[in-house]
């Protein structure tokens, strides 16, 4: 089996363990481990998968649950029994409605979040169904407890916003608050710094009362959600211009009251300029300052190589998983996975890589795009065991040996 | 007498070349450079001394241009003929402990406490001809309504920009001043931080300091830097009206103390320096960042200079972090790609910053204890504290100390 394995264009301090092309549903997006279980969200393909990696050299694919009709289950959440799936439309169908957000007559795809019960990790049973009116959920924050935090687009707003789910009785979910920049709501007028700028939560990661939003070319928006009902703003802050915007996720390390906020990339081949992870000092809520970078990849010249060069996702310490507040893994699309050693938050280091091979099979539709690797999510265990995800790149499983 | 030959406490990069007690005057502030003489405002000693560098291996204090007793001169800018110099109130006259000075305003600050303005103190900037060079000639007085001035930015041209304490306002303030006539420089524009302006009405609403120190200029633009308030850019096109464009302020979470704002503009880059002001056991290290100013209204702190680690300068005592940046002045050296700063107890350091995101430090210089103490304030630790720095052309650089004297080392780096 492992004589299979494919080899990697570039690693340091890491090891390939594994792969799975899922059964050919290699458009993978984000992804959850869970009692020997990996979720995985395809992009493409409609629905999302579930591979047993309790042998992380030979991992299986074991269910694929289908999306309904032009539907996208692109990022999902895994706590104990409960697996929370968006629903959104899926724009990269040509079969999909086009949306008009003042005609819901016509609709052909399922907007909402679904709630599986995962008691039975490989045969995930739907409990619940929050359906919102619009384009649908983006993706979620849930670690347990009685709310899920997530960005939806719905009719009224320009942007995805975002919703407080409670989830008192996960059977029948309920939408109790929404936050949303001034200007994205009908009515309302927006002073966005780039006129052609995409003003829109990415998704929260919630710390206590407060969450940490990445609001796409809108930076990052922190906000108070000690009221579950009505989230307030405590403090925002947005480098595009002069930056490229794309901010993707927040994550605190509320230990050392730091945050690292991941841009992502937009464009091929830094077209867009360079994406960049960055360190914040998070000691005053209300003002947290950038203080340093993670330093790009520069073993192999990946401007050239083509397709998305620069950040997409970090392991976001979910509990349960591998949680550091010094060592932060990354996706770097077309530059594969990288670790940081952020002991020193004013200097990050790198510390290790893992650059998968090129996809042998493409799957991505999307016109003109380069095949080549472009790494999307990762997921790290408690044992440094990390997966990883690509547009047309199967499960990598992989192994942190710094 | 042979040239004295000393040997640094560590160096990296720079070599020595001379030094001078400057006789009774080894405490310096800023340092200005000019046709071989060097002039170094006296802390504690008071006014300027001159020293002949033109034999750098052996300089010699050849002249000294007194202030008011109950005031001092910290500050001075020369470029061509010219000589400016600031004259206030000496406040460690009345404010001998750091916290007292560093930690706040003033309470009900005005000059009338103070005595008779031009009596008791003086209070402004004085205009002195130097071409010839060991001999300035004061030849214009710019006399403020209030307790003087603090730092000037001037380097050649119509308009210099300085830092006062005017009557009526919390605290130092930027004020604009035209030099069309040298012997009668006239001040023309104010601004300030709304909440300064006491006797106005306002009401300041911060902790700590907000105090003008002192703003570089790049066009019509000025970067000026308010101890515990942070960073200003403002428009400068009308000297009678500067315009606020953007304010930033990092204190709190960080330390305040921001001191210098060095513009890179061909490179987009903004250096940053917050001042370390009282003894490290005593405030959070300070910083000197790196910004990016491609979008003048939202620079963005993308990095910092490495702090020193070459020996334990926490355990050294004393005030550890930034000082001064050499400000790339128009007649000496200039660089956007490498960096001089003052490190206070771990002296002169070098960094290159052709990756902004990555500085990195290149060299450093710091010299041995301090063979004599002249810094009356109690309580003071025992060690060199390398204050400004005037880098030559050629590399060859003056650094002073609030007691070491006046070094000349040159840099030995790419």
């Amino acid at each position: 089996m492992t004589t299979d394995l494919p080899k990697p264009t570039y690693a340091h301090n890491m090891r390939l363990l594994g792969f799975s092309d899922l059964a050919g549903h290699i458009d993978t997006v984000q992804v959850m481990v869970q009692r020997g279980h990996a979720y995985v969200g395809n992009i493409f393909t409609g629905g999302f998968s579930i591979a047993d990696v309790s042998d992380p050299r030979a991992p299986r694919p074991v269910a694929f649950i289908a999306a309904p009709p032009n539907t996208m289950c692109l990022h999902l959440q895994a706590h104990d029994d409960l697996l929370l799936v968006v629903h959104g439309r899926d724009g990269f169908s040509a079969a999909s409605a086009a949306y008009d957000p003042a005609k819901t007559a016509g609709r052909n795809w399922s907007a909402g979040m679904a709630i599986y019960d995962i008691s039975q990790p490989a045969a995930p049973r739907q409990i619940g169904f929050l359906p919102v009116a619009g384009i649908g959920l983006h993706r979620i924050w849930y670690v347990g407890g009685r709310y899920a935090y997530a960005s939806a687009m719905l009719d009224g707003f320009s942007g995805h916003i975002m919703i407080v789910v409670d989830l008192a009785d996960p059977a029948k979910p309920e939408l109790v608050g929404k936050f949303w920049l001034p200007g994205m709501a009908a009515g309302e007028t927006p002073h966005w710094p780039l006129p052609d700028g995409n003003y829109s939560l990415h998704h929260p990661i919630i710390h206590g009362d407060t969450a940490y939003c990445s609001w796409r070319d809108g930076g990052l928006v922190v906000v108070d959600v000690a009221d579950r009902s009505a989230p307030k703003l405590v403090t925002h802050r947005w480098w595009a211009p002069p930056f490229g915007g794309g901010t993707h996720n927040a994550l605190p390390l509320p230990d050392r009251n730091l945050l690292i906020v991941v841009d992502e990339p937009g464009a091929d081949n830094q077209e867009d300029g360079a994406k960049l992870v960055w360190v914040f000092d998070n000691r005053e809520r209300a003002n947290p300052i950038s203080i340093a970078t993670m330093p790009q990849p520069h073993d192999h010249d990946y401007v050239a190589v083509g397709g998305r060069f620069g950040p997409h996702n970090v392991h976001e310490n979910r509990p349960g998983s591998f949680v550091s507040s010094e060592t932060i893994f990354a996706t770097y699309s077309n530059a594969g996975v990288r670790a940081y050693d952020i002991r020193d938050p004013f200097r990050p280091q790198e510390i290790g890589a893992l650059v998968p091979p090129a996809p042998t099979r493409f799957y991505d539709p999307r016109p003109n795009r380069p095949h080549v690797l472009q790494s999307n999510d990762v997921f790290v265990d408690r044992n440094g065991i990390f997966y990883t995800t690509g547009f047309s790149d199967g499960l990598f499983i992989g192994e942190f040996t710094g | 007498m042979a040239a004295r030959v000393i040997k640094p406490e560590s160096a990296s990069n720079f070599e020595f070349v001379g030094q001078t007690a400057n006789g009774s005057h080894p405490d310096g502030g800023q340092v200005m450079v000019s046709r071989g003489h060097a002039y170094v405002a006296n802390s504690f000693t008071g006014g300027v001394t001159v020293t002949d560098a033109t034999n750098p291996r052996d300089p010699r204090p050849v002249n000294h241009l007194p202030v008011h007793p109950r005031s001092w001169s910290i500050h001075l800018q020369t470029h061509g003929n010219l000589m400016l110099v600031v004259e206030e109130f000496n406040f460690y006259a009345v404010y001998v402990k750091e916290e007292d000075y560093y930690g706040g305003s003033i309470e009900g600050v005005s000059s009338a406490k103070f005595g008779v303005r031009g009596k008791d103190y003086s209070a402004g900037m004085r205009v002195y001809d130097i071409s010839d060079p060991a001999n300035p000639r004061p030849i214009g007085f710019m006399e403020v309504e209030g307790l003087g001035l603090h730092r000037i930015w001037w380097d050649g041209g119509r308009y210099a920009y300085a830092s006062a304490l005017l009557d009526g306002f919390s605290d130092h303030m930027l004020i604009v001043i035209d030099l069309k006539e040298p012997t009668k420089p006239e001040l023309v524009g104010k601004w300030w931080i709304p909440g300064m302006w006491l006797a106005g009405g306002e009401k300041p609403s911060w902790p700590g300091r907000v105090a003008f120190h002192h703003g570089l200029v790049a066009g019509d633009v000025l970067y000026g830097c308010w101890r515990d308030g942070g960073l200003t850019i403002l428009d400068i096109k009308d000297k009678r009206a500067p315009k606020l464009i953007v304010h930033r302020n990092w204190y709190p979470p960080f330390g305040g103390g921001t001191h210098s704002a060095l513009p890179l503009v061909d490179r987009n880059l903004l250096l940053v320096a917050d001042e370390a002001v009282r003894d490290i056991d005593q405030e959070p290290l300070k910083y000197t960042w790196v910004f990016d100013i491609r979008e003048l209204a939202n620079p963005v702190s993308i990095a910092t200079l490495p702090t020193p680690a070459d020996q334990d300068y926490y355990a050294k005592g004393g005030h550890f972090g930034p000082h001064n940046l050499w400000e790339n002045r128009s007649e000496g050296f200039r660089s956007s790609d490498l960096v001089f700063a003052t490190y206070q107890n771990a002296g002169l350091r070098a960094f290159d910053i052709r990756n902004p995101f990555q500085p990195r430090e290149v060299g450093y210089f710091v010299p041995p204890p301090p063979e004599q103490w002249v810094d009356h304030r109690p309580g003071m630790h025992h060690v060199i504290h390398t204050c400004d720095v005037y880098v030559e052309k050629n590399g060859l650089m003056y650094i002073t100390d609030y007691n070491a004297g006046l070094y000349i080392i040159q840099w030995k780096g790419h």
